[in-house]
């Protein structure tokens, strides 16, 4: 039947057999072992069983016999605290997930202290179990006097305490408080004694849980009431950024409390100084604080925002420093794109696109940092513990596999629905990346710096901030920057739990479909998310560099003066002119109509461009002009054709017809371009050309490719200039009727009943049995016993949570895509990594394309095949391919000089060199590109949810935070078994196929 | 002198499971057998050193013979599983991290075979590193760090950052960074082994002419010979984290303890580094002329070896001996 569907377990079996722990056995007999049992009990309850799918695609077999083959029978879980038959979770027809509902609900409603008294148990034998342990901690930490013992006892005792076992003691709450106090007190003592960390921690941790029980008022605290006050922390940073980009501060009063103080502060500090230095400056600013101290006594202070004019020119003065000139031209475009495009507010006071993008941006500038500093300090505590690391790591790697929808549950069930809930999942969704950077940049410093530290003589504290952090600045680099990404990722799926700004306004247009308007918010995030992505990147390639002695200042601190200039050049143009302050509505650009009229392909009759052409007149001319420019002084043909690309563009836009023109002529005007263009190129590769035969002789490698490439150039070039002119000629014809979405749907009708729907239906047919079998012999002979039960459990678990069909249903997308993804990205990484241009081209467009958020996959995707299973798969072929593409590559690339050249020295052809040395060398690395097409695989399909949702989407997105989150968490537990039983086996197969061909060290 | 500058004794270091257990179990003793049938592996053991002041003792072995291990057991960047350290007569592994660190800030210095310069630190700040973090005041430490500059030969890079030197240069922050607290004892991992050859000469001269004039106490790891007997007043050889010999170079090429040993000095220009005295027999009547017994075999080879009859060797104005020109190319050849 369908066993070209599971032809990549059979490929991981048997290149994993190959050496796996039974060597007596033969490659053969391994896939045999693995895979015959799994066939023949998929066979057999294919046959069987009776299947049907229901109109609303939800699985229902059955077959009395043979019915636990496929689901886990109710009666073989645990109940394990009678949870199931509790009111209001009788319907739920598995009991994990109506576990971790109720443990929500007592999170949620009821006080944590009473929170185990509702566990339906009579108190006796807990009461029992708890002086027993009390008794044994306490017999322990006499015996052996050590503190471990000591906080163990602290510990159950306050456990005894906070679920009331001890309420027959009948003390009221308030001599407890004494007695926290006390414990409190007595650990950061001991602390302070002993420096030992483990007191440091404990201290902490109950320093903070008193602090949180004084602010919120309440004689005991909930856990929702913890949460909420951590929210509320958050509130002073975001008001700050915010009001520094879009709502401005104030109205300040003097009388009011805090600024009294402020402005006391402030004018008496100020006047010390000036008493103590004898200094006119600060004289100055004494009376000036004085001065406006005493203003704000009559009229309350208002400070407004920064005008975008100073936003722009900062992000420029930080992108010119930060990578040179095109960076700074990146990042000014990247805020004259949010000024200036978007639909005009229909009533004033509304919230401009502007207005979103910026609300956007201070919650990225808020998270980034925090969730950088959590990160890196749960990091540098995990690389100098080794029981810290071995305690989180396994946890890091659960909360990567979740899907970005998991975070948001606890977060939506804890801290409710606001703008601070969803910066809260976004900093908590980009904490294990930081942490994890973290480790690997601390470990990873060489081992004689630390050594040259110690013998330094530095002292523990010493040792973190003047060695380890510094030496490990370039990876906490890297890792700011993959929390950029994580934190852009995840702002349009925190809108589900109210997170405002442009992802909010995506999130409307998708589940509305509004198709156009949700392009156009899509590609601010991603112009956005390119720029934060490349400031964060030239972040961490800024070395530091030396300036002779006595340099003046402006040449030490050129940006510092730069930023100046453009703060207080920005802020007088603001003054006198509003324009300057926020770009005026009737300036404002929306091509939602463009995306929209895209979307349907000509069928609706939109004008493109509403515009006069009088205002973009300007710009454009300017930018030919420039770009003209640019071919004159470089005498690059690439200039040419920008130039004669522009004058199209704005020809084609009606940008010229004040000339009064025809549009004939120009078209001949247009090919001409075109021509010299072409020609102007050849004679420039020719003189390249001869230039690399002159060197190396005209057999040499460097013509080869100059000729080669030169070829590649006039076919892109000619192909472009040839469609570019066909188009022109149809469309001024006006009969101009092609229609691609017309295509694209028969496409898709056609795919989908005759391969995904029938695969669909063979996957929903997989008994778990089988594959839990699967998985674990395949993880026998990769690795022995451990693999192999981390793997078949958690293919078991996803089956004794109950979402068997939901989980299969996502197995064969991913199966699918996944494949695509291969065939697609293998043979393009072999090609791209031939030669050098190719890679160089290649990798610009792959860091180009991993930048996007993933949701941007699923604009093409519904363009193109509307809303549906198709347009699904599309979209995670798309974001599956890059990491196929780039570790390919990688693999290719890495493969040991010597070998290449030890093949070609034996006489091997290129396709020799490349089937026999080249590609098995890289398919460790080609597997572990493959492990993660499958996990982006994987993320893409859940966050397909957005559009439409199938499998355990459904149930992730399906189960809101307030309805069902036990079911959600469950879900997202098995999405995240099903990434990591995968990634287990095929990362333990790649690693020791590496230590095996000695890439690696053993 | 009654106590060595520097001691250790008894030394071991095993790493595994749970090596103080096992130390234990075996009485302090493990053979090398047991050791790795249990698992452990063996990085030094037993290993006793003395070294006294002004002396430069240089420690030697193939890679993997545990002169790393040892030296950083010595500093205590290594907790040794057993044995003694000795500093001033101190017992080291009693100090408290205190103690260490504040002996580490005054009493040591350690320079590193891959120079481990900080790589967000100018020249100077690498250089003035061990004094800021004794804290002492930023005026008083760059004039110190100005001044270890000059002395390494880096006059004027101060500025520049360790990735703007070359290999040699960023050896000389190193072993400036080193001297900056004016150590007493002066350990050396393989300082000049990451160094091409030509640079490697010239770094060994620059050496020892900043020891000539500092004369630190000083131990030198190295895993090339003609590098030890360049410059070492004693050097000790491991193997399998054994000292297999210990003594001068000329003691190690005319009695090698062991073929290990002899396969080390097999190679060496012996006639530069043997005295007329090591070789020279009974004095002899027949002897006639006379030879200084201090100067090199090469020195004197013309000489003696011009000569049919033996020579009489001399020593402060005494016959202390004879010396014949076939005990000459004997001993010379004696390796092939």
């Amino acid at each position: 039947m369908t066993d070209h569907t599971t032809s990549e377990p059979i490929d991981t079996s048997n290149a994993a057999s190959v050496n796996g722990p039974a060597k007596q056995l033969s490659g053969r007999q391994k896939a045999t072992i693995a895979l015959g049992p799994f066939l023949i009990l998929w066979f057999a309850w294919w046959r069987l069983g009776s299947h049907s799918i229901s109109r609303t695609g939800k699985y229902e077999g059955e077959s009395a016999a043979l019915e636990w083959l496929y689901r886990v029978p109710r009666t073989w879980t645990v109940d394990w605290f009678n949870f199931a038959g509790r009111d209001g979770f009788a319907s739920v027809s598995y009991k994990a997930t109506g576990w971790v509902n109720i443990w929500f609900d007592h999170l949620r409603y009821e006080e944590f202290f009473q929170f185990t008294v509702a566990w339906h148990l009579s108190r006796g034998p807990w009461l029992l179990v708890l002086l027993a342990c009390l008794g044994a901690t306490g017999w322990m930490s006499w015996r052996t006097r050590s503190n471990r013992w000591l906080a163990a006892i602290v510990a159950v005792a306050w456990m005894g305490w906070s679920v009331d076992l001890f309420d027959f003691l009948h003390l009221p709450t308030t001599p407890w408080v004494y007695v926290f106090l006390a414990v409190g007190i007595a650990s950061a003592a001991r602390a302070v004694q002993y420096r030992a960390f483990g007191w440091r921690v404990a201290t902490t941790a109950i320093a903070t849980v008193g602090w949180v029980t004084l602010q919120t008022n309440e004689e005991s605290f909930n856990v929702k009431a913890l949460f909420r006050q951590v929210a509320r922390w958050l509130e002073f940073p975001l008001d700050i950024t915010e009001g520094l980009l879009i709502s401005g501060y104030g109205p300040w009063h003097l009388p009011d409390m805090p600024w009294l103080f402020i402005f006391a502060l402030l004018v008496g500090g100020a006047g010390w100084m000036a008493w103590q230095r004898r200094s006119t400056a600060w004289t100055v600013t004494t009376a000036f604080v004085g001065w406006m101290a005493v203003v704000s006594l009559y009229e309350p202070w208002h400070i407004p925002a920064l005008p975008w004019v100073v936003i722009a020119g900062l992000f420029g003065v930080v992108g010119w420093k930060l990578g040179g000139w095109r960076l700074a031209l990146l990042s000014v475009g990247f805020i004259l794109y949010a000024s200036f495009v978007g639909e005009p507010a229909e009533q004033a006071g509304a919230e401009t696109r502007w207005d979103k993008t910026m609300i956007t941006l201070s919650a990225v500038l808020v998270a980034v940092p925090i969730a950088a500093l959590l990160g890196g300090i749960i990091g540098l505590v995990a690389a100098k513990r080794r029981r810290v690391e071995q305690f989180l790591i396994p946890i890091m790697n659960l909360t990567q596999a979740f899907p970005h929808f998991t975070f948001l549950i606890p977060i939506g069930v804890f801290i409710g629905v606001s703008h601070k809930a969803g910066v809260i999942a976004t900093i908590a969704y980009a904490i294990p990346p930081m942490a994890r950077v973290t480790i690997l940049g601390i470990q990873g410093i060489s081992k004689e710096v630390i050594e040259a530290g110690i013998m330094g003589g530095c002292t523990r504290r010493q040792m973190v901030w003047k060695v380890e952090l510094p030496a490990a600045r370039q990876s906490l680099l890297v890792g700011i920057n993959q929390v950029v990404m994580e934190c852009l990722a995840m702002v349009v799926i925190a809108s589900f739990v109210g997170t405002a700004g442009l992802g909010q306004d995506l999130l409307f247009r998708l589940t509305g479909l509004h198709i156009g308007a949700g392009t156009e918010i899509g590609i601010a995030i991603v112009v956005m998310a390119i720029t934060l992505d490349r400031l964060s990147q030239g972040l961490g390639r800024l070395q530091p560099i030396h300036h002779e002695e006595g340099a003046p200042f402006w040449k030490r601190h050129p940006y510092l003066l730069a930023s100046g200039a453009v703060v207080v050049g920005g802020l007088l143009l603001a003054q006198a002119w509003d324009a300057a302050f926020r770009v005026p509505n009737s300036w404002m650009w929306g091509h939602e109509a463009f995306w929209e009229w895209l979307v349907d392909n000509g069928k609706s009759d939109v004008a493109l461009w509403q515009l006069s052409g009088s205002r973009w007149l300007v710009p454009f001319l300017a930018a030919i002009a420039v770009a003209g420019w640019r071919a004159w002084d470089t005498r690059r043909y690439r200039w040419l054709i920008t130039a004669a690309t522009l004058a199209l563009v704005g020809w084609s836009v009606d940008l010229f017809d004040f000339l009064h023109l025809s549009a004939r002529p120009w078209i001949y005007v247009f090919v001409a371009a075109g021509l010299v263009a072409l020609m102007y190129g050849a004679s420039a590769r020719a003189r390249l050309l001869a230039q690399a035969s002159g060197d190396v002789g005209s057999h040499g490698e460097a013509a080869t490719q100059a000729r080669q490439s030169l070829r590649f150039t006039w076919t892109a070039a000619m192909t472009v200039i040839v469609a570019l002119g066909w188009v022109t000629l149809r469309t001024i014809d006006e009969s101009f009727t092609f229609n691609l979405r017309n295509y694209t749907i028969a496409f898709r009708d056609a795919l989908e009943s005759w391969v995904l729907l029938p695969m669909r239906d063979a996957f929903l047919t997989i008994p778990w049995v089988g594959l839990v079998l699967l998985f674990g012999v395949v993880g026998y002979f990769i690795n022995g016993r451990r693999p192999a039960l981390l793997a078949a459990g958690m293919i078991a678990f996803i089956s004794l949570a109950g979402f068997w069909w939901q989980a299969m249903w996502n197995f064969y997308q991913l199966t699918f895509a996944v494949l695509l993804a291969i065939i697609f990205g293998v043979p393009f990484g072999v090609w791209a990594a031939t030669t050098a241009r190719r890679n160089a081209v290649v990798q610009v467009f792959l860091d180009f394309f991993q930048t996007f958020p993933s949701f941007v996959y699923l604009f093409p995707a519904i363009m193109f095949f509307g809303v549906s299973e198709t347009a699904i798969i599309f979209a995670v072929v798309l974001s599956a391919s890059v990491p196929a593409i780039r570790y390919t590559i990688f693999g290719i690339q890495n493969v040991p000089k010597p070998l290449i050249e030890a093949s070609t020295m034996a006489g091997c052809t290129r396709r020799q060199t490349l089937w026999k040395v080249k590609l098995p060398m890289a398919v460790p690395e080609i597997m572990l590109g493959i492990n993660q097409t499958i996990m982006f695989g994987l993320f893409m399909v859940m966050i397909a949810g957005l559009i439409k949702t199938t499998g355990l989407a459904r149930e992730l997105i399906e189960a809101q935070p307030n309805i069902d989150s036990g079911r959600a968490i469950v879900a997202g537990i098995a999405v995240a078994c099903i990434g990591m039983s995968i990634d287990l086996l095929i990362s333990e197969w790649s690693d020791k196929r590496k230590k095996q061909l000695g890439l690696i060290e053993t | 002198m009654n106590h060595p500058k520097m001691a250790c004794r008894n030394v071991w270091k095993l790493y595994g499971p749970d090596p103080d257990k096992f130390m234990a179990a075996h009485d302090g003793e493990p053979d090398l057998d047991t050791i790795k049938e249990n698992g452990y592996i063996p990085a030094v053991r037993d290993a006793s050193l003395e070294v006294h002041e002004g002396e430069l003792v240089v420690l030697m072995g193939l890679s993997g013979s545990g002169k790393s291990t040892l030296v950083r057991c010595m500093s205590r960047l290594i907790e040794p599983t057993a044995g003694e350290i000795e500093f001033d007569g101190e017992d080291l592994r009693a100090a408290s991290e205190r103690e260490l660190v504040e002996l580490r800030r005054h009493k040591m210095g350690m320079v590193f075979q891959h120079f481990a310069l900080f790589p967000h630190r100018t020249v100077l700040e690498n250089v003035a590193f061990p004094l800021e973090v004794q804290g002492v005041d930023l005026a008083i430490r760059n004039a110190r760090a100005l001044e270890i500059i000059d002395l390494v030969g880096l006059h004027g890079r101060g500025n520049y950052y360790p990735r703007e030197l070359s290999g040699g240069q960023q050896q000389r922050v190193g072993i400036g960074r080193s001297l900056a607290v004016e150590p007493d004892v002066w350990f050396l991992d393989e300082p000049f082994s990451a160094l091409d050859a030509l640079i490697r000469r010239e770094m060994q001269d620059e050496f020892l002419r900043l020891q000539s004039t500092l004369q630190k106490t000083i131990i030198f790891i190295t895993h090339d010979f003609d590098e030890a007997i360049r410059l070492a007043d004693r050097i000790a050889i491991m193997r399998d984290g054994v000292i297999d010999q210990m003594g001068t170079a000329e003691e190690l090429i005319i009695n090698p303890g062991s073929d290990y040993v002899a396969a080390f000095t097999k190679n060496v220009s012996r006639a530069k580094l043997l005295r007329v005295h090591t070789l020279m027999g009974p004095p002899s009547d027949d002897a006639q002329g006379d030879v200084d017994g201090s100067v090199f075999v090469a020195s004197a080879a013309s000489q003696i070896l011009s000569s049919a009859i033996p020579l009489r060797v001399v020593e402060d104005g005494e016959v202390v001996g004879s010396i014949t020109a076939a005990q000459v190319t004997e001993a010379l050849f004696e390796a092939e």
